[in-house]
């Protein structure tokens, strides 16, 4: 099941170049290469609703947006900024601009995938801030971090496993416990807030780190860097707290 | 010869870039011998799974609504910036 959602997820048609003229029209300046990213969302409504109603395609009035999408912005929001006062200032913040701009819409797409875009643009445009307000550091910094400067909880001084990854017991069943989605959730909170915003970025939304790095102005090589700690954090964390404990679990 | 600190970075990056032929071969070799890496490899997949999957779960998530308080906030804004007419958000007089 999962196999066929993420198939379905890292799907990108080339669906999304009409918001090309969108965003020329919104004057918003959307990078070119975002129209990509926002091919990342079809998929998603396909998967939650394969034949979208007719209807959704004709421009609804702007009053009804909050009511029909209020709720899937927000949780869009906070699957990234994980604040609910950010996340409702950012689904404010995307309503607004696009009641500015409501005439751009052409209806090609849903409306749902239209402000998904935009709250992708606020996001971005929130993070880039955050990042230029404290330096993530240049090449230098990054080269400092790939010498592991911080991987001692991993690994030896040797390069070996600090603590070997375990066999996990049939990860396919996990996943159709709801449970093992709180902790992964919960796994996904506790990382450090930049390796979390990337990691979400990246393999959550599925944007690729060209797009990242370009739209945050970090290096490729820093944002690897930091993906790696994600990857090995998340990993551990779901170890430690799920597959460690499965055995317990199922007899409990 | 990789250790498995490399190896395990190298695993990661093949999931943001392509990989060049020899450091694909050296990630074979190694694999090949070393069981934790093999596992962290199998396991690094199902985390990009599991990841994509948890978009979809939390954006179908029924319990995370947006409260009555922020949304009549965000209709109250919404109803305010119509009123100043489009492309005049933030410069109409306050009261």
């Amino acid at each position: 099941m999962e196999a066929i959602l993420s198939i379905v997820v890292r799907w990108s048609p080339p669906l999304a170049i009409p918001y090309n003229g969108f965003a020329i029209f919104c004057g918003i300046l959307f990078p070119r290469h975002l129209s990509h990213n926002l091919a990342v969302f079809l998929p998603t409504r396909n998967a939650m609703n394969p034949s979208p109603p007719p209807d959704e395609r004709q421009p609804s009035a702007p009053e009804t947006w909050l009511d029909a999408y209020g709720d899937y912005l927000y949780r869009y929001a906070l699957l990234q900024v994980r604040n609910e006062t950010l996340a409702e200032d950012l689904v404010q913040e995307t309503l607004l601009a696009a009641l500015k701009c409501h005439e751009g819409f052409n209806g090609r797409a849903s409306e749902r995938t239209w402000l998904t875009g935009i709250l992708k643009h606020k996001i971005l445009d929130q993070l880039r801030r955050q990042y230029r307000e404290v330096p993530l550091g240049d090449e230098a910094g990054a080269a400092c971090a790939e010498e592991d400067f911080g991987m001692d909880d991993f690994f030896t001084a040797r390069g070996q496993w600090a603590a070997k990854p375990l066999s996990w017991n049939d990860p396919a069943k996990a996943t159709e416990n709801a449970l093992f989605w709180e902790v992964l959730n919960l796994c996904i909170e506790r990382l450090a807030p930049k390796q979390r915003q990337l990691f979400v970025l990246r393999e959550l939304h599925g944007s690729s780190n060209e797009e990242i790095c370009k739209d945050m102005g970090i290096s490729m090589t820093n944002a690897g860097v930091m993906l790696y700690r994600a990857r090995l954090s998340l990993r551990q964390c779901l170890e430690l707290n799920w597959f460690g404990q499965t055995r317990e679990k199922e007899t409990g | 010869m990789l250790n498995c600190q490399e190896t395990s970075r190298l695993l990661s990056q093949s999931q943001d870039r392509p990989l060049t032929i020899k450091e694909r071969l050296s990630l074979r070799l190694h694999l090949l011998m070393c069981d934790a890496c093999d596992r962290f490899a199998q396991q690094l997949r199902f985390l990009r799974q599991a990841a994509a999957t948890l978009e979809i779960q939390a954006l179908m998530d029924d319990r995370l609504r947006l409260d009555e308080r922020a949304r009549n906030r965000i209709q109250r804004a919404l109803r305010d910036s119509g009123l100043r007419g489009e492309g005049h958000v933030g410069e109409g007089p306050e009261r």
